[in-house]
C-alpha cells in the first residue's frame, strides 16, 4: 500500500515538515548551547519552554478555530490583560480583611488578605471571568453576525478597547479595596502562584487537555465539519442550512475563553495583574502559531496537529535564539516570529515552484537584493556579543555579494530564456 | 451561409504534434490541426477532453507543452499571456475577467489607460473610444457605469470590444453563451459575424450544437485528449458530432411513459419579493402555483426575471423576507433559514456551483455528507462507518465517477461535481426538489444523465421544480413550464401545448 502511505504523508506534510524542524532546532541548540547539556539546566529549560509553549498553546488553539471558521480574532492580547484584571480584581473583591492591617486613611477599613485563599474564592472568581469572556466573544458575534462588521474591525475595536477598560476597572477595584487606586493587584497565595516554578506542569495539563477536546470537536463532531465548510465556503454553507451565525458565535466565544484562560494562567505565573502590559501583542503570537502550523487565513484549512506544532516550533526558536546569544528570550520574540511567519508561509507558497522560481525581478528585485543583505547585516550586528559593527557589515556584504549575484543570473537566464 | 469561403494556403494557426502531460493524466496527445484565416472553427468535446488545456496553451496560459505551434507562419512559443496579446491572440473566458466596481471604460483600459498631457488618467478619451468599440458592434452600452451593473450578456460584451481594442484578430470564445439569455445569444452571433466580415478568425468552444452549427466553417471533435475528427459542418450534423464526442450513443429521455403527478405537496399563493431601492419595487409579484408528488415543473424565463429568486425564496434562502403564502403538504410555512426549509424537506441544488455550492478545500465525502451528517451522527459525533456506507451508496446510485471517496472535490469533472452536490441533497430525503440550471458548465453526456436521474427521482414521488436557461432542455423534460418576465407569472404551459416561440413570447412580455 505504498499509494496510501504516500497519501498520508502528503495528507500531514505540513506536520511531518514542522517535526523535522523542530528536531532540527533542538539539534542545533544541544550542539552550541551549554544549557542542553548539563542534566540541571536542561531540566530547568525544558520546563520553562513546556509552560512557556503551553500558555501561548492555549489560545492560539482559540485563534486556530477562529480562522479555520474563515474570521479572524485580534483582542487575544487585551483579553489576556482584561481577564487577568478581572480573576485577580473578583479575588480581592472575595477575600476576607486582614485585620492585622488598616487603611492608612481610613482606621476603620481593612486591606484584602490574598495570602492563604479559601479555595471557593478563586473558584468563583475564575468562574465569573471565563463568563465574562463568553460575553466578550459573544459581543464579537453579535457585531459580526447581526451588525455585519468586518471581523478584522469588530475584534480590532475590542483590541484597543478592553484594555483601556481593564486599566479603568483596576483603579476602581483598588480604590474600594486598598483605598487607592493602583493600576497593578498582587496576589500573595502561594497556591496560585507556584505555576511560575514548582507546578509548571498545570498550565501544560490544562493545554493538553485542552488539545484532545478542540481535536475531537474539529475532526470528530459534525460541528467541527461544519466550522471547515464555514471557513471554506460561507454561502455555500448556509445554503446547505447549517446555522452559520451560531457557528461564528461558537469560534468566537472559544477564541475569547481560551484567551481568558491564558489571562488568569498568566495573571498567576506573575503574581500579579497589570492590564497596561500584560499580553501585549500576544495576539499576534497566537495567529503566528496558527499560521505557521498552517492554517489558512483565508479559512477552512487547519488542524490542531498543526497548531500544536508551530506553537511548539516559535517557541522553541525564540528560546534556542535567546540560548544560544547569551539574552532575554523576550528581545528576540518578534524579530523570531517576524521571519519565521515569512518563512513558513513562503515555504508553503515556494513549494513545487521548482528551481525556475525568479526571485528578484524588476526593480523591487534590485531594491530587496538590498533590502535582505541590509536586513541579514543588522540581525547579525545586534545578535552578535563583540564587534557588533565589523561582523554585521562582513554578513552584510557576503549576503549582498551572494544575492546580488543570483538576481544577475537570473537576468542572464531570462536573456537566454527569450533568444532560444 | 457561405460555406465556400476561400481559405488561404497559409493557415493562420497551424498546431503540430502538441501533447500536454499533467501528473497522471495526458491532457491532450499529438494534436495537429491549422485554422485558416477568417474561418470560424468549433471546438466540441465533452468535459475534460482537453479544450481547455488547449486555448490555454494557444493563449499563452500554460508554457509548458511538447510540440510546437505556429502564429502566420511564425513558430510561436509564447511564456505568458503578454506574448499572446502581442501576437494578435485573445481569449474571452467562460468566467469573465472584469473588475466589478470599475467603469465600462476603465476595465476596457485596465492596465494601458489613456493619460492626459499632465500624465492623468484621461478618463474622457477612455469613454469616447470605448463609444465607437461599441458603436462598431451596433451595441448600446453605456462606458461610464460600472461593469457590475451590467447584465453578464453586456459584460461579455465588454471583453469582446476589449479583444478588438487589443486589435486582436484571433478570438478564442470559451463557452461564451453558458450565461446568455436568448436574444443575448442572438446579439453576440450579430456581433460575431460582423467580426468575421472584418477578418477576424474565431474558435468556439461549445457544448450548444445549435450555436455550433449556427455559424461554424469546421468542427473539430476532441476525446480524451485526442482528435477525434475535423468536419466540415456541411457535411455533417449535430447528432454526428454528438456521437462523436461521446464516442457512444446518448439516450434522449424516453418518456414514452407519462408520469403521473399526484397530491400538492407545495403551493405557493401570492408570492411577492420586494427590492428596496429599484424602480420595479419588486423581484417577484403575485406568484401563484402549485407543486405536485411526481411532476416537474419548470420555470423559463430571461436573465434577471426572477428564476433564482423564486427558488430562493421558496428555500429561505433570499435577501428579504418574501410576502404571501407558502404551503407545504397544506401547512402554511415562513422559512428564515434554509435549515428550516431543509428539515421541511426541500432542498435546493444552486445555480452558480463553484460559489454557491461546492466546498474546495474538502473532499468528495465530506462534500456529499455534509447536509445529513447532523442526522447520522450520535450525540454531535460523527459516525465515520455510517458516513462512508452512506456516501458510497449514493455515489454508486448517481454513478459519479470518482477515484474514491476521499479524492479532492475538485479532481471531478463539472458534471460529476454536480452529481455530487444532487446527492449531499437526497441524502436529506427531500420531497421537494429544487433544481437551478443544474446542466449549467456541463457536457452532453452528463447531461442526459442528469435528465434520467431527474426522471427517475420525479417516479419515486418527488417534487421536482426546475430552471434551465436552455428551453430545449426545459422543454423535454418539465410537465409543465411556468414562464416569468420580470417577476411576474406571464405564463404557464403544458407539456402538449409547451412551444419554444410561446414560452419565448411570454418571457418577453412586459407584464409590469
Amino acid at each position: 500500500m505504498r499509494g496510501e502511505v504516500a497519501e498520508y504523508f502528503f495528507r500531514f506534510r505540513n506536520e511531518f515538515g514542522l517535526i523535522a524542524a523542530i528536531l532540527l532546532v533542538l539539534g542545533v541548540t544541544a550542539a552550541f548551547s551549554e544549557a542542553y547539556q548539563n542534566v540541571f539546566t536542561l531540566e530547568l529549560t525544558a520546563k520553562a519552554i513546556s509552560r512557556d509553549t503551553a500558555l501561548v498553546g492555549i489560545f492560539a488553539l482559540g485563534a486556530a478555530i477562529v480562522i479555520i471558521a474563515g474570521g479572524i480574532d485580534l483582542s487575544a492580547g487585551s483579553v489576556i490583560a482584561f481577564s487577568g484584571t478581572l480573576f485577580f480584581g473578583f479575588i480581592i473583591l472575595l477575600a476576607p480583611d486582614d485585620m492585622a492591617t488598616r487603611w492608612p486613611g481610613d482606621a476603620e477599613k481593612h486591606f484584602p488578605d490574598t495570602s492563604q485563599l479559601a479555595w471557593w474564592i478563586p473558584t468563583v472568581a475564575f468562574a465569573l471571568t471565563m463568563g465574562v469572556a463568553f460575553l466578550v466573544g459573544s459581543f464579537h458575534a453579535w457585531l459580526i453576525t447581526v451588525i455585519r462588521l468586518p471581523p478584522f474591525v469588530a475584534t480590532l475595536a475590542s483590541l484597543v478597547g478592553l484594555r483601556s477598560l481593564a486599566r479603568l476597572l483596576i483603579q476602581d477595584i483598588t480604590e474600594i479595596r486598598y483605598g487607592q487606586r493602583q493600576s497593578t493587584i498582587t496576589i500573595g497565595d502561594e497556591n496560585l502562584t507556584s505555576i511560575s516554578q514548582s507546578n509548571w506542569w498545570i498550565p501544560c495539563v490544562i493545554w493538553i487537555v485542552l488539545c484532545i477536546l478542540i481535536w475531537m470537536l474539529l475532526s470528530r463532531t459534525v460541528t467541527g465539519r461544519h466550522l471547515y465548510a464555514l471557513g471554506g465556503n460561507e454561502q455555500a454553507a448556509q445554503l446547505s442550512g447549517i446555522r452559520t451565525d451560531r457557528l461564528k458565535w461558537l469560534a468566537y466565544s472559544i477564541g475569547a475563553m481560551t484567551s481568558a484562560l491564558a489571562g488568569v494562567l498568566y495573571a498567576c505565573y506573575i503574581g500579579t495583574a497589570s492590564p497596561s502590559s500584560d499580553g501585549m501583542g500576544y495576539e499576534l503570537n497566537a495567529i503566528a502559531a496558527a499560521v505557521v502550523g498552517g492554517c489558512s487565513l483565508s479559512g477552512g484549512v487547519g488542524t490542531v496537529g498543526g497548531v500544536i506544532l508551530g506553537t511548539l516550533f516559535l517557541r522553541l526558536v525564540i528560546d534556542s535564539v535567546a540560548k544560544l546569544f547569551k539574552s532575554q528570550p523576550d528581545l528576540f520574540e518578534g524579530l523570531v516570529v517576524g521571519l519565521l511567519v515569512v518563512f513558513a508561509v513562503a515555504f508553503n507558497e515556494l513549494r513545487g515552484a521548482g528551481a525556475k522560481k525568479v526571485f528578484f525581478p524588476h526593480a523591487l528585485g534590485w531594491l530587496s537584493v538590498l533590502i535582505l543583505s541590509g536586513l541579514l547585516g543588522v540581525i547579525t550586528a545586534v545578535t552578535s556579543s563583540e564587534e557588533k559593527l565589523r561582523s554585521g557589515l562582513i554578513v552584510g556584504v557576503v549576503a549582498f555579494g551572494v544575492l546580488f549575484s543570483k538576481a544577475v543570473h537570473e537576468r542572464v537566464q531570462a536573456k537566454r530564456m527569450l533568444a532560444s | 451561409m457561405n460555406d465556400a469561403r476561400p481559405s488561404n494556403a497559409n493557415p493562420v494557426i497551424s498546431f503540430q504534434g502538441v501533447t500536454k502531460e499533467f501528473p497522471g493524466v495526458i491532457a491532450l496527445q499529438g494534436i495537429t490541426f491549422d485554422v485558416h484565416e477568417g474561418e470560424f472553427f468549433s471546438i466540441c468535446g465533452e468535459n475534460g477532453a482537453g479544450k481547455s488545456t488547449l486555448m490555454k496553451i494557444l493563449s499563452g496560459v500554460i508554457t509548458q507543452y511538447e510540440g510546437h505551434f505556429s502564429v502566420r507562419g511564425d513558430q510561436s512559443r509564447f511564456s505568458g499571456t503578454r506574448d499572446a496579446e502581442r501576437a494578435g491572440i485573445a481569449i474571452i473566458h467562460q468566467e469573465l475577467n472584469l473588475v466589478e466596481q470599475l467603469s465600462v471604460a476603465a476595465n476596457l483600459f485596465l492596465g494601458r489607460e489613456k493619460r492626459n498631457r499632465w500624465g492623468l488618467i484621461d478618463d474622457w478619451a477612455m469613454e469616447r473610444e470605448a463609444r465607437e468599440l461599441f458603436g462598431q458592434l451596433e451595441c448600446d452600452v453605456d462606458p461610464r457605469v460600472p461593469v457590475g451593473r451590467l447584465r453578464v450578456g453586456d459584460q461579455q460584451l465588454v471583453e469582446i470590444a476589449k479583444a478588438l481594442s487589443l486589435r486582436a484578430d484571433i478570438l478564442i470564445m470559451d463557452e461564451p453563451t453558458s450565461a446568455l439569455t436568448e436574444s443575448e445569444v442572438a446579439r453576440l452571433f450579430r456581433v460575431i459575424a460582423r467580426l468575421r466580415e472584418s477578418g477576424v478568425t474565431i474558435l468556439y468552444i461549445s457544448h450548444k450544437m445549435e450555436e455550433v452549427f449556427r455559424l461554424s466553417d469546421r468542427i473539430m471533435v476532441l476525446r480524451d485528449g485526442q482528435m477525434v475528427s475535423l468536419l466540415k459542418r456541411s457535411e455533417t450534423n449535430a447528432q454526428q458530432v454528438t456521437q462523436l464526442m461521446v464516442g457512444r450513443e446518448i439516450a434522449t429521455l424516453d418518456c414514452s411513459e407519462p408520469r403521473r403527478p399526484g397530491e400538492v405537496v407545495l403551493e405557493v399563493k401570492n408570492l411577492s419579493l420586494p427590492w428596496p431601492g429599484h424602480v420595479r419595487g419588486w423581484r417577484l409579484k403575485d406568484i401563484s402555483f402549485a407543486l405536485r408528488r411526481g411532476e416537474i415543473v419548470g420555470v423559463a424565463g430571461l436573465m434577471g426575471a426572477g428564476r433564482t429568486e423564486l427558488l430562493e425564496s421558496l428555500f429561505g434562502a433570499s435577501s428579504q423576507v418574501p410576502e404571501g403564502e407558502i404551503l407545504i403538504r397544506g401547512k402554511r410555512m415562513k422559512f428564515t433559514h434554509p435549515s428550516q426549509a431543509k428539515d421541511a424537506g426541500i432542498a435546493l441544488v444552486t445555480e452558480d456551483r463553484k460559489r454557491l455550492g461546492l466546498f474546495a478545500q474538502m473532499n468528495v465525502r465530506e462534500n456529499i455528507s455534509l447536509c445529513r451528517l447532523a442526522k447520522t451522527s450520535s450525540g454531535g459525533m460523527i459516525q465515520g462507518g455510517r458516513e462512508g456506507r452512506m456516501v458510497a451508496e449514493i455515489v454508486d446510485q448517481l454513478g459519479i465517477r470518482t477515484a474514491g471517496t476521499s479524492v479532492p472535490i475538485t479532481s471531478l469533472s463539472g458534471g460529476n461535481q454536480q452529481k455530487c452536490i444532487i446527492g449531499r441533497w437526497l441524502l436529506t430525503e427531500p420531497q421537494i426538489l429544487l433544481l437551478d440550471d443544474p446542466t449549467r458548465g456541463i457536457d452532453v453526456g452528463a447531461k442526459a444523465e442528469l435528465y434520467r436521474l431527474m426522471d427517475r427521482l420525479c417516479r419515486d414521488g418527488m417534487a421536482i421544480l426546475l430552471t434551465s436557461s436552455e428551453l430545449p432542455e426545459l422543454l423535454a423534460v418539465s410537465d409543465r413550464i411556468l414562464v416569468l418576465s420580470e417577476g411576474r407569472l406571464s405564463g404557464e404551459f403544458s407539456r402538449s401545448e409547451a412551444t419554444e416561440e410561446k414560452i419565448l413570447t411570454a418571457a418577453m412580455q412586459s407584464v409590469g
